[in-house]
């Protein structure tokens, strides 16, 4: 069984990022960039059922610029057996694009699971997973904290408001990973090394068929500004005003 | 003025004391000839400049002859020492900091074979088990000799300008004669607990005849020895109640447990993984029995620890000692609300474990710490701005990448993987020794406020590093382990960073052959055990692990012990076979005569690293120094010079695990002095 | 422009989240309210009474029971000719769901609204909030999910007819096995929307428990704990918050008898809104604080837990 597994470059989650002046985005130069958390999880989620026999190739996908291959990489060094690099180069693509092209990639590769994270910590847009597997007409289990495979149906423990829920998807299927479903292993420098020499394929959205429009950007993005800043703190003198002010100013009760 | 509780001023007697933050007595063995001279001076000087209210100095000076230092402890039977403390009350003083200091005999725990070979005394036969000397039951003209030695070395530290003094009573000749499991007296010394004190009384009646009623005097003593028929807790209440009354007694330093074993010193003096501050609430209470000034100290790392440690009144001063091992400056730092600049003690107590077994005592991640006659705390600024390119990430590229910033130099790090730390990350893989990345996280703070720019999933290769136009090149790439040692069948053993890191899973009956001796061979060890697995430790050595050190070994051995791991000494893993799922481990012995063959599922060698230098050789030719350090000017601290290859576009060192397998202080010291003078 | 807004629901009760995504939907234009489930006739009734709604359409059908992605973005593709705008909470349900209609539809979904600037303009938070971006869509259908948090709910009183919608569901691509809900369960410190933490002013494990379990137990909250209180063994390690335990950022974070050590603040700074409760007015933990109270822990704990109940 092969798995396909999605993975993004994006901001370190350790970075606080700063908004421009400019109001044109947020300042990303010389930012850390990691591999997004969640995919990094699926990363995990797809070695661990390679390791238990249930799989025989996990296969990872890049969508972005070249730098790409540095998330890519990574990946390869927790245990994935080959990456396959999509350069957009500058464009940004959006989930949508990034679904269309994966449905490409899916189709050439066949793989009877594709694991996503659940969203990218940059865009926080929770949407690629779902997308892609409407695309291909195939069952989704979003949010997963438990996924079971056998050889024709996976099993996922999803994470909804207020609880779990469990669903049986008929493969191939489409799952999208929470925080709790692993804990992502360490990748040792020697991992780091061997993965230097596994193969990375390099496309393009030409080469799988898609044309400028099928991945162009759809939202146009007015401006992006500071959060509200965080109010120069109080001191309340009783529990009573306390609970007010959480109640009524804050909103949080 | 602050509000903050550590910043006080505290009036101790006549002595005003300008905070709450102390070292309490520790003895970091810098003493030549017996004698605080220029190391030991500047080691508490910098403490002092630091803002520390006061340093506590001299754990264990000895006051008799038959108490000679185990390592390098103060003399302070000879009235030769006066001058030299002077010295260093000056030094200290100068800086607006008090001192004290801790005066002994250490009784049983030291040995007969040192200094002038006379037995060692202690009002029992008992044997410690540290330090492994039989006593001589102690006799009156004994006893007499001894309090009147407290009494002269109580005059001379008077007369050397010492704040004050403290009698140390936890595991030394006091304790041993408080402690019903070490002695064996009749009356007058020994039986009821008066009878047991009764020693303490006359050495404190002595030393007030001596120094008078307004010199400082204090004890330092165990108020429960946490040990089945050693001194209860209701004896230490006791106790402190009757040093209280007797009047003679200006503050109490309150520990909890007993010494005479590692795990014992472990438990009082806890390390990494260890929980904080885990007799702070004990001293709490005695502090409220007895209303007495209360220090205490044992594993308050953070400031947080301490400010709660005083603002909830449970000691007047909070020991900080070890942490000031690491940032001589924390109050400093405290004051100009550079909190998080305060460089974290990790508690490897490498520092504790380095005085057995070398001799100094040296902080694991502040090379500068007992060295400050060479190495500064304050890295000074450069006069010419260069640009720097430092493959690697690990604790020697992370500290050549701090102190090149602070000297005002362009940085780029060049780090493999994703994240920074190198080794020390791995070892953080354990549960038990994850505070080991504060070296990493400090550092990575520091060089973020020192504008050192980091590409992570870099895999540098010479081009990427010339790309740069650096000036200087430091490669500090590290290694990877090195298993290949057998005479036949390496390709059937993995590495102890293949447990750690989690790439391999543990076997079910798995040999660890350890013959580096480093933390990497028990901590492969203990993640194996855990799994219910039989493991076996093999060493060609006497001892295993000997590199791991005593204090460091005891959290080890309590999960190793427990969990029936063999150790197996002398024999040496010489071959491996494999035969289906079996591998056949053939055994022979430095010793000779020795061919057995044992049969294991996964089998393990630990045999340190293998240098990752391909990049430096690359470099090397392309560099003015052709990679060559002078050890000359590196020792004599100035600036690196040397041209072999005036063609050459930059200068190019290799420092750390890069040039051969030691450990993290290693690679830190060297990137301290060689990158303070560039 | 005819905006459809999905139901958020349990099959009996319409979900609060709907009256406030509502308020979101009406600024799109005239509201439809699309109920899918099963026996969920009564959540129509509910939604038909919500002020400026025009028709309440129910798709009642046993392939809709757990309201699975697949069926649900069946039924509202159906109707999707008839909409410029489909609207649903940013509920588990809705960011299951939506996403798949968007792809279908060959649109871009705009996700976490909180602010409807116009019919085509909408801010979303991204970064996890630490930035705040302005969006214009020009789709033909603008597909939204919507952040509850930051509408007012809409007034109810109204009757708006309610219609049945025919449902023709093609072969299932997922079963539902189970619900478990966790009512009674504490949530995780990592997902929680409320944290409460306690430090070592605690004193003990008991005074821990005792104090600050049933106040987080009133707020549905997670209990945290500083390495001190952890390390004194008054709450077990995975309470830790702070660098080198959990790092959270919940919508509020309560910080009993907490100094605010460097390590703690690490570990949730970014924490919405913060309160402290402290007797040290000087502790750090103020500094980071929204709302400070100085007093002892003691007191006020149980103060609070009365207050939280009325």
């Amino acid at each position: 069984m092969k798995v396909l597994v999605a993975v993004k470059r994006v901001v370190d989650y350790n970075v606080k990022v700063r908004v421009k002046n400019d109001g044109s985005g947020v300042d990303l130069t010389n930012v850390k960039m990691s591999i997004n958390p969640f995919d990094e999880i699926a990363v995990e989620e797809a070695v661990r059922l390679k390791e238990a026999g249930k799989v025989d190739e996990v296969v990872l996908v890049s969508i972005g610029s070249a730098k790409s291959e540095e998330t890519l990489r990574t990946g390869l060094a927790m245990g994935a057996d080959r990456g396959i690099l999509v350069n957009t180069d500058d464009l940004a693509v959006e989930p949508l694009a990034v679904a269309k092209i994966l449905q490409k990639v899916t189709e050439k590769e066949q793989p009877s699971l594709v694991i996503l994270g659940k969203q990218a910590i940059d865009d926080d847009c929770n949407q690629t997973g779902q997308m892609l597997s409407a695309l291909m007409n195939w069952p989704q289990g979003t949010f997963a904290s438990e996924v079971a495979l056998d050889d024709t149906q996976v099993t996922v423990t999803r994470e909804v408001d207020g609880g779990l829920q469990t669903v049986k998807l008929s493969l191939p299927a489409v799952v999208t990973t929470d925080l709790r479903l692993n804990e992502p292993r360490f990748a040792s420098l020697p991992n780091i090394m061997k993965a230097k020499k596994k193969p990375v394929d390099k496309l393009t959205p030409a080469e799988l068929g898609l044309g400028e429009g099928d991945i162009k950007p759809r939202l146009e993005i007015v401006q992006t500004q500071e959060p509200a800043k965080r109010q120069a703190g109080i001191k309340v003198v009783t529990v009573a005003e306390l609970v007010d002010k959480l109640k009524n100013e804050a909103g949080v009760l | 003025m602050s509000n903050d509780p550590l910043l006080q001023p505290y009036q101790l007697k006549h002595l005003t004391l300008r905070n709450r933050i102390i070292m309490t007595s520790h003895e970091p063995a810098y003493p030549e000839e017996g004698m605080p001279k220029g190391r030991y001076i500047a080691y508490h000087a910098e403490r002092a400049k630091g803002g520390v209210a006061m340093t506590m100095t001299a754990g264990s000076a000895a006051v008799s002859k038959d108490s000679p230092p185990v390592f390098n402890n103060l003399l302070v039977y000879k009235d030769e020492v006066v001058p030299y403390i002077k010295d260093l009350t000056d030094a200290v003083h100068e800086h607006g900091a008090a001192i004290m200091i801790q005066l002994t005999h250490l009784g049983r725990r030291t040995r007969w074979d040192k200094a002038h070979w006379l037995p060692v005394v202690s009002p029992s036969h008992n044997r410690e088990a540290a330090h492994r000397a039989f006593p001589k039951k102690l006799e009156d003209w004994d006893i007499e000799r001894i309090i009147k030695d407290y009494a002269d070395a109580a005059e001379r530290m008077q007369a050397g300008g010492m704040d004050g003094i403290e009698l140390q009573a936890y595991g030394h000749l006091m304790d041993q004669f408080w402690s019903p499991l070490t002695n064996d007296l009749d009356g007058p010394y020994g039986g009821s607990l008066d009878n047991r004190l009764q020693f303490a009384f006359d050495v404190l009646s002595a030393i007030r005849q001596r120094v008078g009623n307004e010199f400082i005097v204090g004890m330092r003593y165990t108020g429960d020895e946490m040990m089945d028929r050693g001194l209860s807790p209701e004896e230490g209440f006791e106790i402190s109640r009757r040093l209280t009354e007797s009047g003679m007694v200006d503050f109490l330093n309150v520990v909890r447990g007993h010494i005479d074993t590692d795990p014992g010193l472990t438990d009082v003096i806890p390390i990494q993984g260890m929980a904080n501050s885990p007799h702070l609430d004990f001293a709490g209470d005695i502090r409220a029995a007895t209303g007495m000034p209360v220090f205490h100290a044992a594993k308050i790392p953070d400031v947080a620890t301490a400010r709660h440690a005083v603002a909830s009144g449970k000691v007047d001063l909070v020991g900080m000692t070890r942490a000031h091992l690491t940032d001589p400056h924390i109050v400093r730092k405290i004051i100009e609300k550079r909190e998080e600049q305060i460089r974290p003690c990790v508690g490897a107590n490498y520092c504790l474990d380095r005085i057995y077994q070398g001799g100094e005592a040296l902080c694991l991640h502040n090379a500068a710490s007992g060295r400050e006659q060479t190495m500064p705390h304050d890295i000074p600024k450069a006069t010419t701005k260069k640009k720097f390119v430092i493959v690697g990430a690990g604790p020697a590229g992370l500290e050549a990448a701090r102190v090149a910033g602070e000297r005002g130099h362009e940085v780029v790090v060049l780090e493999a993987a994703n994240v920074p730390g190198g080794q020390v990350r791995l070892t953080a893989q354990s549960e038990r020794r994850k505070e080991m990345i504060s070296i990493i996280d400090w550092r990575m703070a520091e060089c973020e406020r020192l504008g050192v720019q980091f590409k992570f999933n870099t895999w540098a290769e010479a081009d990427d590093v010339e790309a740069e136009n650096p000036d200087v090149v430091i490669i500090a790439t590290g290694g990877l382990p090195h298993t290949d040692v057998l005479s036949r069948g390496n390709e059937h053993v993995i590495s102890t960073w293949d447990i750690i890191s989690g790439d391999v899973k543990p076997g079910k009956n798995v040999l660890v052959f350890d013959d580096a001796g480093d933390h990497a061979g028990l901590q492969a060890a203990e993640i194996i055990a855990k799994t219910g697995a039989k493991v076996e430790i093999m060493t060609p050595d006497r001892a295993f692990a000997p590199e791991v050190m005593a204090m460091n070994l005891v959290p080890y051995m309590r999960t190793l012990q427990a969990l029936d791991t063999t150790f197996t000494v002398t024999y040496r893993l010489d071959a491996v076979e494999k035969d289906g799922a079996t591998l056949k481990a053939h055994i022979g012995s430095d010793y000779g005569g020795i061919n057995q063959v044992r049969e294991y599922d996964q089998i393990i060698v630990n045999h340190g690293v293998i240098p990752l230098d391909d990049i430096y050789f690359e470099l090397k030719p392309h560099s003015i120094n052709l990679g060559e350090m002078s050890h000359d000017q590196l020792i004599n601290g100035s600036a690196q010079s040397v041209v072999r290859n005036p063609d050459g576009r930059y200068q190019l060192f290799r420092i750390g695990d890069a040039v051969a397998t030691r450990n993290t202080h290693a690679a830190i010291y060297d990137a301290l002095r060689l990158v303070k003078d560039l | 422009m005819k905006t459809l807004l999905i139901a958020e629901h349990d099959n009996h009760t319409l979900s609060a989240h709907t009256a406030k995504a509502l308020t979101a939907a009406t600024k799109l234009g005239a509201v439809d309210i699309l109920v899918l489930g099963q026996d969920c006739e009564a959540v129509a009734q509910q939604a038909a009474t919500l002020a400026g709604v025009s028709t309440v359409l129910l798709a009642d059908d046993a392939g809709l029971a757990n309201q699975l992605a697949e069926p649900c973005a069946e039924v509202i593709l159906s109707l999707a000719s008839e909409y410029q705008g489909i609207v649903a909470a940013a509920t588990t349900t809705g960011k299951n769901t939506l996403p798949r209609v968007a792809a279908k539809l060959d649109v871009m979904q705009v996700s976490d609204v909180i602010e409807v600037l116009d019919e085509s303009t909408f801010k979303r938070p991204i970064y996890a909030g630490n930035a705040i971006q302005t969006v214009r869509c020009n789709e033909p259908i603008k597909v939204i999910t919507v952040r509850t948090a930051n509408f007012e709910a809409a007034g109810t009183g109204a009757s708006a007819p309610v219609s049945a919608v025919s449902v023709n569901l093609s072969a299932a691509l997922s079963e539902h096995v189970e619900d478990t809900l966790s009512v009674s369960e504490r949530p995780e410190l990592a997902t929680a929307n409320i944290i409460i933490s306690g430090g070592r002013a605690l004193g003990s494990k008991e005074q821990f428990q005792q104090v600050i379990l049933p106040v987080a137990d009133k707020l549905g909250a997670a209990v945290g704990a500083s390495r001190a209180a952890v390390d004194a063994g008054y709450a077990p390690n995975d309470w830790q918050v702070g660098q080198t335990g959990k790092i959270v950022s919940p919508q509020l974070y309560i910080a009993c008898g907490i100094s605010g050590a460097i390590q703690h603040l690490a570990g949730m700074k970014d924490s919405k809104v913060i309160v402290a409760i402290n007797t040290d007015e000087d502790a750090p933990i103020f500094q980071v604080a929204d709302y400070g109270l100085v007093a002892d822990l003691f007191e006020v704990l149980p103060e609070l837990e009365q207050q939280l109940g009325s």
